[in-house]
């Protein structure tokens, strides 16, 4: 039997949730959007009520289609610039061969939505110019969830560099392990800014000798005693100060010129260490594929900074490992 | 374009309407805070809509992805996140929470951004059906006349025994069987657990999220099936790849880690196959 505190937890669990969904009056929220917004209104009611209407254009379009009645000209041209990525994916689909569905295209590969670039992309693969197929293979790679969640900017903490002024992030170039951006900027001002504070921009056979050297001397035994030492000194945790010299080791078993040197469209690429442990490099350069200045950031894993477990935490995980080496009990699940 | 008529609202027509309406509203409107004995009063529900038509496949395509979305945060939880702690300025009962209740109130909150989002489409994200781990048998959750939960006088959400027939015939088959599913996944791990000679705590945040990752996999991996099914029907080739893996914490007897679910045409290959054959059924 369970105790009884946990009786309210152990009624809510394993509970499907589900989304409630809202009956939308359309021509009243129609009416109240024309009152009171505009297309470029940004507050948050205007926004819910852009994305009803949207929603609504889209499940109209997909029944006009389904008729047989071709889409009007006009609702396509609201769908190019829908924020609602499921209209804005099936516009990018219907819209007439030409100029306005490629220059859509293109701008769409710049949507938070994985779904929409997608839909962006497979217009520019089969009507782009060169250079916009070019464009193309700058896409990062990588798993993306299906359903239309939009990819988020990494925070300036999780980015742990200042972002360069001005800059756009470009989702499509982005992904899990590196931000991507953009700017007219020369590449020199670039560098410029983030050498600020005497860090030093490196060519890659620089950088690569630069992280040599480092590693030399990371590895000598007496500096991780100094580095013991000091922590003690200083009356922190030893361990700690260990973990850390760790870190800064494995860092330097990477190559953060990789996936930069000798790749198509990348010019003169400059490696900025944002720290003396070469831990994270930004790396700037002319990008021909996209026409713009470069700056590339790399990403911690997501879990690296994830706090530590506390040991009943680490117990609890424990207990569970036991559980899973059980011996069978019963069937497994047969979709009941 | 699709209409629906309106009924022909001539004067007598129109008063008998008003009548049926003035009857028919107040017949029971059961809101928080309330008892269980009052909100488990059962009530014949409208029968569902159907869901086999071509045309209900982008539905079909939106519930998927919201089972997928809550599934994935639990997921988080399991391989990277803590769960949140309680703010000095959040309200008293945040503050009585436990780690497993601000976690899954923090999946609550991601869940209404998500459905409030440009992609979202809507609505606010509720718990529907659950499994009651102290006889492992299946509850529902219901809800007043705004499709809010039922809360009793402490604000605790009320739930209610429940069985196969009675979901089957609140929602249309596939979302039925796909919440069957999953809670069949609980009931079993449930019983699993209760068998067992080392039962864990799975109301422990850890354990918690792992079984709901494997309620949700298995919900998820039978809804693909049904989408699948019905694309097919509806002229969907296929994919060259029938199925893919998808990741499955283990549990006791089970020691899968990962469960083989269908592929389905993509959101705009869904669009194709709905807009042109479509409620032909």
């Amino acid at each position: 039997m369970l105790p009884i505190a946990q009786c309210v937890l152990v009624l809510a669990l394993g509970s499907s949730i589900r989304a409630q969904g809202e009956k939308v009056d359309v021509p009243a929220v129609q009416k109240k959007y024309a009152a009171s917004c505009t297309a470029s209104s940004t507050s948050d009611a205007c926004k819910q009520m852009r994305w009803q209407l949207e929603s609504a254009l889209h499940g109209d379009l997909l029944l006009s289609m389904e008729n047989g009645d071709a889409p009007p000209p006009s609702a396509i041209e609201v769908g190019l610039n829908a924020e609602t990525p499921q209209l804005r994916t099936l516009a990018l689909q219907i819209a007439p061969q030409g100029p306005a569905r490629i220059k859509a295209a293109v701008a769409s590969l710049d949507s938070p939505y994985a779904t929409v670039r997608e839909a962006a992309a497979a217009v520019i693969r089969s009507e782009g110019d060169d250079g916009q197929r070019r464009m193309l293979d700058r896409q990062a790679s990588g798993n993306r969830p299906e359903y239309p969640v939009a990819d988020a900017q990494p925070e300036p903490a999780r980015l742990k560099v200042k972002p360069y002024p001005g800059a756009t992030y470009r989702y499509f170039a982005s992904g899990p392990e590196q931000a991507y951006f953009s700017t007219a900027d020369a590449p020199d001002k670039v560098v410029a800014f983030y050498a600020q504070g005497g860090q030093k921009a490196y060519s890659a056979s620089e950088l690569k000798q630069a992280m040599k050297s480092r590693a030399t001397s990371a590895m000598d035994q007496s500096k991780m005693i100094q580095l013991i030492q000091e922590a003690q000194r200083k009356g922190q945790d030893p361990t700690q100060a260990m973990m850390a010299w760790q870190k800064s080791l494995s860092s330097l078993g990477s190559d953060p010129t990789r996936n930069f040197e000798g790749k198509q469209g990348v010019v003169s690429p400059r490696y900025i260490p944002a720290d003396d442990t070469f831990s994270r490099v930004v790396v700037v350069f002319r990008d021909d594929l996209t026409g713009a200045t470069a700056i590339a950031v790399p990403l911690p894993p997501l879990a690296a900074d994830a706090p530590m477990p506390t040991g009943d935490e680490v117990m609890k995980s424990v207990a569970r490992q036991q559980f899973m080496h059980q011996p069978t009990i019963d069937t497994p699940p047969a979709g009941d | 374009m699709s209409h629906r008529r309106s009924p022909s609202l001539s004067a007598p027509g129109m008063l008998t309407l008003a009548v049926t309406v003035l009857l028919a509203a107040p017949a029971r409107a059961v809101s928080s805070p309330t008892t269980a004995k009052e909100a488990c009063k059962k009530q014949k529900p409208a029968p569902p809509g159907p869901c086999n038509r071509c045309s209900d496949l982008p539905r079909l395509n939106k519930e998927l992805s919201e089972q997928q979305f809550v599934r994935d945060k639990f997921q988080e939880f399991i391989d990277w996140r803590l769960p949140p702690i309680a703010k000095p300025t959040d309200d008293d009962k945040k503050k009585k929470m436990g780690p497993t209740a601000l976690m899954v109130d923090f999946i609550n909150a991601e869940f209404s951004q998500y459905l409030h989002s440009p992609g979202g489409g809507g609505g606010h994200g509720r718990a529907t059906l659950g499994t009651d781990l102290a006889n492992c048998g299946l509850v529902l959750y219901p809800t007043d006349d705004k499709g809010d939960n039922l809360t009793d006088k402490d604000g605790n959400e009320i739930t209610c025994p429940t069985n196969k027939d009675e979901v089957k015939a609140m929602y249309c088959p596939a979302v039925a069987d796909m919440m069957l599913t999953h809670e069949g996944q609980h009931q079993i791990d449930c019983r699993n657990n209760k068998k067992s000679s080392q039962p864990i705590d799975l109301s422990e945040w850890r354990n918690y999220a792992a079984y709901d990752v494997r309620g949700y996999t298995a919900g998820i991996a039978n809804l693909r099936k049904s989408i699948a099914e019905l694309s097919k029907k509806c002229g969907w080739k296929g994919s060259t790849n029938k199925t893919k893996k998808m990741p499955l914490p283990p549990s006791g007897n089970d020691k899968r880690t990962d469960t083989d679910v269908d592929v389905i045409p993509t959101p705009q290959e869904i669009d194709g196959l709905a807009k042109t054959l479509g409620g032909k059924k």
